[in-house]
């Protein structure tokens, strides 16, 4: 019995393996002789082809029906736009009744007025209030456009030029409200996949500014500068030559928040060393520090080239309002198309401009102020603390 | 709607195709002359690489003297343009002391209130004095003055609203309401051609944003319904809240939105409304109060109506008016309250003094003759325009226009023939619009008198012709009964 089946099997095998090896019907194409294994070789072929061209098996989805969206619509239920008022989101602020100068009335009362950040006491000159009447009787109160659209007055140009001259920087730009300037700047320069190592006690709007800009942010203890220095040594882990990423650090000179004054040399410093660029908000510093109120790099002694992006709000010393960014000619015309608070929004008022012209021309012809700032400054140090 | 002709569509692509192939041919010379040039700073990555400013260095310098013309008196009917020359192909331009006297067709003065005013300009004048031109200080810590709570309350009281907030920048005010308003978990659905300031205050408060279709209500209800019924991206949680942002009056378009159907379908999806009057405040509605009096929409139906004053009522700053409760809010959390300068006091003045004029509490009627001027000059030069063949986008009343040009060589060449004939125009092209949509913008002022807008419409009529802009010219009558009378001959 079992002879018999290995005889057949024995015999299916050899017919199978010499019609394999048979010439099949002594076809010769392209010089190949077709044998009988190439029909099963090209059916596997076949066979594999067709499966790799079945989709694979996804269960079905099955959309929303229009009445199910319907009930989703109507048991939703939204938050209210405002959290529950409480006692203390009612309360008003005091409501002055004169000019913000170092003494103003409220409710009726003189009092000594701390809470302004008129530094250099301009709140009240009469010079300024001079030019600002005759900017007012010859163009009006606002500018009616953006920069790009007819809404750049001279006096625009004047103020521009005057600052850079007042600073020894090629060129300035004007923005039209204090905070602004520093959110518009940021992003300007700073775009996603760069790298920007800020100090973590700035305010508000350089938090804003840096949040916009998509940038990798890297944050270093307030004022502390082996922080700083190991947050860069960090980020340019094994290439200081920077080809294709900008790398940027941001810091105030006088931090709003704290009050403290940024080391500017040391930063320079490190940032030659690392190779990163340096944009500094001077709001606080401009026409307070310096010999002759041009800021921190005076105030250090640093050469004004060295920081290659200085912004300010004229809201605190100037007693205007409105900001600037200075820099090199390729930093001010960058901004001139890319940053938003410039192009996207109307320019400051003519007046405003020329009070800041006037603030200006009155810091540099009277240094004295600075003086007299700097002892009442000491006097508070001395009798608090 | 925008029609744009097939062959228009093709040369300006080709245009465009042109200016892309000398661009780059440009800076391959450039990149072969600087090479034996040592970089003198070694190590900084340029502030722009390669493409990123391709089409400011290349497409946008060469028209660059269309654009920041300055001017030298009040930005009025008539103004006075410096002339500026350049040296070096405009890459930097110098001013001169030569003014040119043009009719300004391109600056935001609806009203009138830009130059100095008879009512307005002796009160300003007068809070300077007192109040010196700027607070120095932020409004929660001594900046908020006796002319701050008064405005708050007039602008309110002109919206038609409880309570109203006010800036120092329109910019600011959108930036950095927003943010306050919605967070991560909320949804903002704004129309596709909002302003840059509303995209800002969307992308800094870290809500989730889709756009509906320009100006589409169906559209806009279908991704509501979309939107509701698949909750939160990724966890498909429920929506904490939705915002949806329009604008009054679209500045690139001219057109007013569709306020009541948009409000009905945010009613039936409990979405909140946001409303932008930066251009309509003042300008349109029977007594100046924005598209909400237009269309008939009553204000208690819109949860938030943000404006500006820089446009109708020539000062500077921005509001927001909502119910008391949402602005006791906002003067607790907002940081552009908390952080910001306070508007300058002879700003506020200004606006105080403009409102009156508007509502006549002034005791004149200029405020009515103003706004009356403003709606019939606005649509005597539309209609006008439509007649004489120019594609004008815009709807009635609107007083914003703009003119179709598409071809990128048209507007330096419409910008500076104007010029030459002492009509200043507006003209903007990408990045601000679409590509191929590229437009000249023209503005109308109640200060327009009839002689002024007929000597615009004959310059326009000139250069347009020279310039070869009437995309869509009218068959005149008298040309069709010529034809039928030759028929019956």
């Amino acid at each position: 019995m079992s002879s018999a089946i290995m005889n057949m099997t024995s015999s299916a095998l050899g017919w199978f393996s010499s019609s394999f090896d048979a010439p099949l019907a002594r076809a010769v194409v392209f010089g190949v002789h077709i044998d009988g294994h190439l029909v099963l070789e090209v059916l596997l072929i076949l066979v594999i082809l067709f499966q790799l061209s079945r989709k694979s098996y996804k269960p079905p989805k099955k959309p929303l029906t229009e009445k199910e969206i319907d009930d989703l619509c109507e048991e939703w239920v939204p938050e209210p736009l405002h959290p529950p008022i409480t006692e203390e989101m009612v309360v008003e602020p005091p409501t002055l009744e004169s000019a913000a100068g170092p003494h103003t009335i409220i409710d009726g009362k003189e009092v000594v007025n701390f809470a302004s950040a008129n530094y250099l006491g301009l709140v009240g000159n009469e010079k300024i209030i001079d030019s600002c009447v005759d900017s007012l009787e010859k163009y009006g109160v606002g500018s009616c456009g953006p920069r790009g659209f007819y809404g750049t007055i001279d006096v625009h140009l004047d103020c521009e030029t005057r600052i850079a001259k007042f600073l020894g920087t090629p060129d300035s730009i004007l923005y039209s409200y204090g905070i602004s300037t520093i959110f518009s700047v940021i992003p300007a320069f700073c775009k996603k996949g760069d790298i920007i190592v800020a100090d973590d006690g700035v305010n508000w709007a350089v938090q804003n500014g840096l949040h916009l800009s998509r940038s990798t942010i890297v944050y270093f203890k307030h004022n502390d500068m082996a922080s700083l220095q190991s947050a860069l040594e960090k980020t340019t882990k094994g290439n200081r030559r920077a080809e294709k990423l900008r790398r940027y650090i941001v810091i105030e000179a006088v931090y709003q928040n704290s009050g403290q004054v940024a080391p500017l040399d040391e930063i320079v410093r490190l940032k030659e060393k690392y190779r990163f660029r340096l944009i500094m908000d001077e709001s606080n510093s401009f026409g307070v520090l310096g010999n002759s109120g041009r800021g921190l790099a005076e105030h250090y002694g640093v050469p004004i080239e060295k920081v290659d992006i200085i912004t300010a709000g004229m809201g605190n010393s100037l007693a205007t309002d409105g900001g600037f960014c200075t820099g090199s000619v390729r930093v001010v015309d960058h901004q001139r198309l890319s940053s938003s608070g410039y192009v996207f929004s109307a320019s400051l008022p003519p007046y405003l401009a020329s009070a800041a012209i006037s603030a200006v021309n009155h810091l540099e012809e009277n240094p004295a102020i600075l003086a007299s700032l700097r002892n009442n400054i000491a006097l508070l140090w001395k009798c608090n603390l | 709607m925008v029609r744009l002709p097939y062959f228009t569509a093709l040369t300006t692509l080709f245009s465009y195709g042109l200016l892309f192939a000398f661009g780059q041919m440009r800076d391959l010379f450039r990149k072969i002359l600087d090479l034996p040039k040592s970089k003198k700073v070694q190590g900084y990555a340029p502030i722009c690489l390669g493409l990123e400013d391709f089409y400011t260095r290349r497409l946008f310098l060469r028209a660059q003297d269309c654009f920041g013309r300055p001017i030298a008196s009040a930005p009025d009917a008539w103004i006075d343009v410096v002339e500026r020359y350049s040296n070096d192909n405009n890459k930097t331009l110098h001013r001169t002391s030569n003014i040119t006297k043009c009719l300004n067709l391109g600056s935001y003065n609806y009203l009138g209130f830009a130059a100095a005013d008879e009512y307005c300009t002796p009160r300003v004048i007068e809070s300077l004095k007192q109040y010196s031109p700027g607070t120095c200080s932020v409004r929660v810590d001594g900046g908020t003055t006796k002319l701050h709570t008064e405005l708050e309350e007039l602008a309110a009281r002109f919206v038609g609203k409880p309570a109203a907030i006010l800036f120092g920048m329109g910019y600011v005010t959108n930036s950095a309401i927003i943010p306050a308003l919605i967070a991560k978990g909320g949804l903002i659905i704004s129309d596709s051609l909002n302003h840059n300031s509303i995209v800002n205050g969307a992308r800094g408060s870290g809500a989730t944003v889709r756009v509906f279709q320009h100006n589409t209500p169906s559209h806009l209800e279908e991704v509501l319904r979309e939107q509701i019924a698949e909750g939160q991206p990724r966890t498909h949680r429920p929506w904490k809240k939705i915002i949806v942002i329009v604008e009054g009056i679209y500045s690139m378009e001219g057109e007013l939105c569709k306020l009541p159907e948009i409000i009905a379908v945010c009613k039936k999806y409990k979405a909140y409304t946001y409303l932008d009057e930066a251009h309509s405040i003042g300008a349109i509605g029977k007594t100046g109060r924005g598209v909400c009096e237009l269309l008939g929409v009553d204000p208690a139906d819109v949860d938030i109506m943000m404006g500006t004053f820089t446009k109708s009522f020539g000062s500077c700053g921005g509001y927001i008016a909502a119910s008391k409760e949402i602005i006791q809010y906002l003067k607790h959390t907002c940081p552009a309250h908390l952080y910001g300068t306070s508007m300058s006091p002879p700003a506020v003045q200004q606006v105080i003094s403009a409102i009156k004029v508007i509502l006549g509490e002034d005791g004149s009627n200029r405020g009515a003759q103003k706004l009356a001027q403003i709606r019939d000059n606005s649509n005597f030069f539309r209609a006008e325009l439509h007649k004489m063949g120019f594609e004008v986008l815009g709807d009635e009343d609107s007083p914003v226009m703009p003119i179709m040009l598409y071809n990128p060589a048209k507007i330096p060449a419409f910008s500076r023939e104007c010029l030459k004939q002492n009509v200043a125009v507006v003209t903007v092209a990408f990045p601000a619009t679409p590509l191929l949509l590229a437009r000249a913008r023209i503005c109308i002022s109640a200060s327009h008198s009839r002689e002024d807008l007929m000597r615009g419409l004959e310059v326009l009529s000139k250069v347009g012709d020279l310039v070869g802009i009437k995309y869509f010219p009218v068959e005149s009558e008298n040309s069709h009964a010529e034809a039928k009378l030759k028929k019956l001959d």
